[in-house]
């Protein structure tokens, strides 16, 4: 009863908020205002939005996983490297990409690539290549969950995946 | 000068995220209860934000900024 109360609270707040958004964008009901914010999205949001972005099945999921097989090591893999990779990607190319949007009043990546190569049909193309690339690291959190529960069989141990003993944690 | 330093630190942090020096072992333990790979990630993440504080700082293309300014002057001046 608790959690079905949790969700529906949850729900009521996402609701307000898009009524809320609807109300104040009344008069300016523009498709750069519905994807982009009106392009007036500051730090603190980016920053949560782009953490939120990250946050799939595979980091929470895949990751627990990982680390119950395979310990510690996790933390390179995913964490830190993703200090160095995501700045750096946004520095390199994402304030270029930012530039060119403001320029020619982009709003999506696809009618970036679009306008660049002057094709109409590279939205479809990039969707499936998406579609793709969606669908493997979204596999990846059960082959991480069969490889500890196999692991654990082998070691007889009966423990839920994603909950790491000390033991596993210590002993990559 | 300045930017060789930095695409050359870039390249170092690069390298020295290639942890295989510690990537089987969890000892010797960091203040008797850290895992030394954790530590060392941990400290390589710190070590990652000061290098972008340092690319913010001394190569921050501005000159975009400056060219998306001067064209929404030039729209803005057209319309």
């Amino acid at each position: 009863m608790i959690p079905a109360i949790v969700v529906f609270i949850y729900l009521a707040i996402v609701l307000y908020i898009g009524i809320f958004a609807f109300r104040r964008a009344k008069g300016k009901e523009k498709a750069e205002d519905y994807f982009l914010a009106g392009r007036s999205i500051g730090p603190f949001v980016f920053l949560f939005s782009l953490f939120g972005t990250n946050m799939t099945a595979f980091a929470i999921l895949g990751s627990s996983g990982h680390a119950f097989t395979n310990g510690i090591v996790t933390f390179g893999l995913m964490a830190s490297s993703s200090a160095l990779v995501i700045p750096l990607t946004i520095f390199l190319i994402g304030t270029r990409v930012w530039a060119l949007g403001k320029e020619y009043g982009f709003m999506t990546p696809v009618q970036m690539f679009r306008d660049r190569w002057e094709c109409s049909h590279i939205g479809t193309f990039i969707s499936v290549v998406q579609a793709a690339l969606l669908v493997a690291p979204a596999r990846a959190p059960q082959r991480d969950d069969a490889g500890a529960r196999q692991h654990d069989h082998r070691r007889g141990l009966e423990q839920p995946p994603g909950k790491a003993s000390h033991a596993h944690v210590l002993q990559p | 000068m300045k930017k060789v330093l930095l695409v050359l630190a870039v390249v170092v942090l690069y390298i020295l995220h290639q942890d295989f020096w510690f990537w089987r072992t969890a000892y010797p333990l960091v203040f008797g209860f850290m895992p030394i790979g954790l530590f060392y990630h941990g400290a390589f993440a710190v070590a990652a934000a000061l290098l972008m504080w340092l690319l913010v700082k001394f190569a921050w293309p501005a000159h975009l900024e400056e060219e998306v300014a001067a064209h929404q002057k030039q729209e803005d001046a057209a319309s």
